[in-house]
């Protein structure tokens, strides 16, 4: 685990200069990947832009490591097949498909089919599903495709993924798809840095606000006195200090360290998908980033949204959707200008991944500005109980319109998620910085920065995937777990205990549970359970989506119905890949 | 330094912040000291509001209290907008949101797992477990708040120090404190605590 350890900042340096000894010989096993190559690429550099694309059912992949320049910096980064993102797979339901992974690495690696039901043991979570694939080694995963729509695919090693180690997957629907498109794009969001990831992560556990350029100042203390007035002013940035929090912790990282990406392409690059004018355009949306929040819009187009996380969902049309780590989503344009900026910015309103839908290439439409950063509600910290309060104008009058939040959760309780809050006995220390006791379970708000924006902007309580449950039957019991952390220590946890102290959660085998996850900190956490579906309900207990990653809001509690039908042990655990590392992570053993 | 020597001076006020990691276990001795110290600082001191936590965690604070002027028409589950009317107390009371102690009922954060554990029960990959994160590594930090060196009158340089530095895990940590100033060659005041 020496790639962990990072002295004072000079070891990054000693890396590069062995990355670069190493780039002849990862160079030469690179052009022996089943890859073609625009002519005018160097044959070591990493091809980044639109991914190339592979179809069948035999795959042969390599794990190497890759200069690129994103920035004006040459760095190296881990890649498959030398792209990034890593080539598209095209598979087919029904198929069996057999994919065999090289690692020419000088480390373990490991690749997770995100969202893809299969065997346990191919699952690629190094230390759960097998001991993942050692330097020099070549594992072949094989398995039956049970699905259709679009997926993705990632390292689970270390800080790997941020690297560069992710690629689409698109998986056609047998019988002929049911979506109709004239163009079909991937459109796969991600985020780099420069820094080694392990480095950032230091940092972070060294002063978890390192990152944070939107914090409180002089300057917004005086706006907010002219606004709200002194006593206001005060008494909002006296709240802030004496719970020890930041108001704008909306990520942990930010443009000071990331440059946010569009199928490989920084916003100058500006990836580049063309149509013919009245064409349906299918745009598959994956936000394999490591850390970033999106919220994506195409200024001037409403985005119909038909799929999420792969399984079809009734068509709903909106101008914008924020997603995290892990989820999908695709939607339909219907283009008719020439040219329509592809706008994600991210959560925290540091930065944006750009690219363009156009008619011919070269053309480009105006990039929007990015939105003010704002400051975390009383919602976002209590819950329901903060709901109706306002962060802003503090008086007196304090639970108001909480009572009326207990009575409308007390009436809505009986078949959803009980609403009875249960704390973990290891909440009650260091490891977790507040809890939430009056959780709100609505579903229907698009989260902070997105409320009252002007635009019609996608919320899970708009997601109904078709076709129902997978299973009709009711829970035969209730499960809770916290996501907690604390950010002071940056460390992220369940119910207040990092992976390491952690002990597996049992989901009986052909049970049907309802598993609760209540957010007891102000961050969103995108959970990413593997290998079964989580279905969500709304708070009265109606299904809504089946997801495979499910995005928690600040203060938030949700209920989600599982199938426990695939037997072994699965990771579960937050997408942001901070959080994972951090310990936000479980093992669930379906036996 | 010394009122009226100084002459002028030469303020360096560095903060580095340099963050390392180790291979090696650290021992876990010494822990409970390590944690409060390593938080003291910025967190580690018990919040006000753990003072007036009632104990209840199971069950709603708002069944207990009576509230003014509810009239139940409104939809609460609604999420707040800056701008809108109600407001907030800014004493958070009896919402006890951190801190505090555990309540006799609460949940069980083993009670889910079957009596299963990461490297035994069905499924458990062979040997010992291989997955450790980082809440399982070291990691640490250099913190320099103060290094002044100053230039007096008749006495030479003097040099005033405040640093502070960490090694361990997330809550296990050593900690070693450090202040002091020197003056005219002379050690004038030092502090150096390890933690």
């Amino acid at each position: 685990m020496t790639d962990r350890l990072s002295w004072f900042g000079d070891r990054p340096d000693f890396r590069r200069r062995r990355f670069v000894g190493g780039l002849a010989a990862g160079g030469v096993l690179v052009g022996l990947a089943p890859l073609v190559r625009p002519v005018w690429a160097a044959p070591t550099a990493t091809v980044t832009g639109a991914a190339p694309e592979l179809r069948g059912t035999e795959f042969d992949l390599v794990i190497a490591e890759t200069p690129v320049d994103f920035t004006g910096k040459a760095r190296m980064a881990t890649t498959i097949n030398g792209s990034i993102p890593a080539p598209t797979l095209r598979w087919r339901e029904g198929d069996t498909v057999t994919l065999r992974v090289s690692n020419r690495l000088r480390e373990a690696t490991s690749i997770h089919w995100h969202g893809i039901l299969l065997p346990h043991q191919m699952d690629g979570v190094p230390g759960i599903s097998y001991p993942g694939i050692a330097p020099g080694e070549t594992f072949a995963y094989r398995f039956k495709v049970k699905q259709h729509g679009t997926y993705w695919y990632h390292s689970h090693s270390g800080m790997q993924e941020q690297t560069g180690m992710y690629g689409a997957i698109v998986i056609e629907q047998s019988g002929g798809e049911t979506i109709r498109a004239d163009r079909d794009f991937v459109v796969q969001l991600s985020d780099w840095t420069d820094e080694d990831p392990m480095r950032v992560f230091a940092k972070l556990k060294t002063q978890s606000d390192y990152y944070n350029t939107n914090q409180p100042t002089a300057a917004g203390f005086f706006r907010s006195v002219s606004q709200d007035g002194l006593k206001a002013a005060l008494d909002k940035r006296r709240m802030w200090n004496e719970m020890r929090m930041s108001p704008t912790d909306l990520a942990d990282l930010s443009a000071v360290t990331l440059t946010y990406l569009m199928n490989g392409s920084s916003p100058a690059a500006n990836w580049t998908g063309l149509f013919r004018p009245g064409e349906r355009v299918r745009l598959r949306y994956i936000n394999g980033a490591a850390n970033t929040l999106y919220d994506v819009r195409i200024p001037r187009l409403k985005l119909t949204v038909v799929q999420a996380d792969g399984q079809d969902v009734e068509p709903v049309t909106v101008d914008e959707f924020r997603f995290g780590p892990g989820e999908t989503y695709d939607v339909i344009v219907e283009p008719t200008d020439d040219a329509y900026t592809i706008f994600a910015q991210s959560m925290d309103r540091t930065g944006f991944a750009r690219g363009t839908l156009a008619t011919r290439a070269g053309l480009t439409a105006p990039v929007p500005a990015l939105d003010e950063p704002e400051w975390l509600t009383m919602a976002d910290m209590m819950g329901a109980m903060g709901a109706g309060m306002n962060g802003m104008n503090h008086g007196g009058m304090a639970m108001d319109h909480s009572q009326h939040a207990m009575h409308d959760m007390t009436m809505k309780e009986p078949a959803g998620a009980s609403a009875r809050v249960r704390h973990a006995r290891t909440e009650y220390g260091p490891s977790t910085d507040m809890r939430v006791d009056t959780p709100r379970t609505n579903l229907d708000d698009p989260g902070i920065g997105l409320r009252n924006n002007g635009r019609r902007v996608l919320t899970q309580a708009d997601l109904h995937t078709l076709g129902g449950p997978l299973d009709a039957r009711g829970p035969e019991r209730e499960i809770e777990l916290h996501l907690t952390g604390n950010m002071e220590r940056y460390t992220w946890s369940f119910d207040g205990l990092e992976f390491g102290q952690s002990t597996p959660v049992h989901f009986r085998h052909g049970e049907r549970l309802r598993v609760i996850l209540h957010n007891d900190t102000m961050m969103t956490h995108p959970m990413h359970l593997h290998g079964l579906w989580s279905e969500l309900e709304s708070p009265d207990g109606r299904f809504q989506s089946r997801r495979h990653t499910i995005a928690v809001q600040p203060a938030q509690r949700i209920g989600f119905l599982v199938h426990a039908d695939a037997l072994g042990r699965w990771a579960w655990h937050c997408h942001l890949m901070f959080h994972m590392d951090a310990g936000m992570f479980r093992e669930v053993v379906v036996a | 330094m010394r009122n009226g020597t100084v002459k002028f001076r030469i303020g360096l006020t560095a903060m580095a912040i340099a963050a390392f990691g180790v291979t090696q276990v650290w021992a876990r001795s010494g822990a409970e000291h390590a944690q409060h110290a390593g938080g003291g600082a910025h967190t580690a001191d018990a919040p006000r509001m753990t003072k007036e936590a009632a104990p209840v965690t199971d069950e709603s604070p708002m069944d207990h209290q009576t509230m003014p002027g509810m009239s139940g028409s409104q939809p609460a589950m609604k999420h707040d907008m800056p701008g809108e009317g109600a407001s907030v107390a800014m004493d958070h009371g009896d919402m006890k949101m951190q801190g505090g102690d555990a309540p006799p009922d609460a949940r069980d954060p083993h009670g889910y797992s079957g009596s299963y554990t990461l490297d035994s029960g069905p499924y458990a990959l062979a040997g010992p477990r291989q997955l450790r994160l980082s809440d399982e590594h070291n990691f640490g930090a250099l913190l320099v708040d103060r290094l002044e060196r100053s230039s007096m009158r008749h006495d030479g340089y003097a040099t005033a120090y405040d640093a502070q530095a960490w090694f361990g895990r997330d809550y296990d940590r050593l900690v070693l404190k450090a202040e002091g100033e020197v003056a005219g060659g002379k050690l004038q005041e030092a502090r150096t605590e390890a933690l």
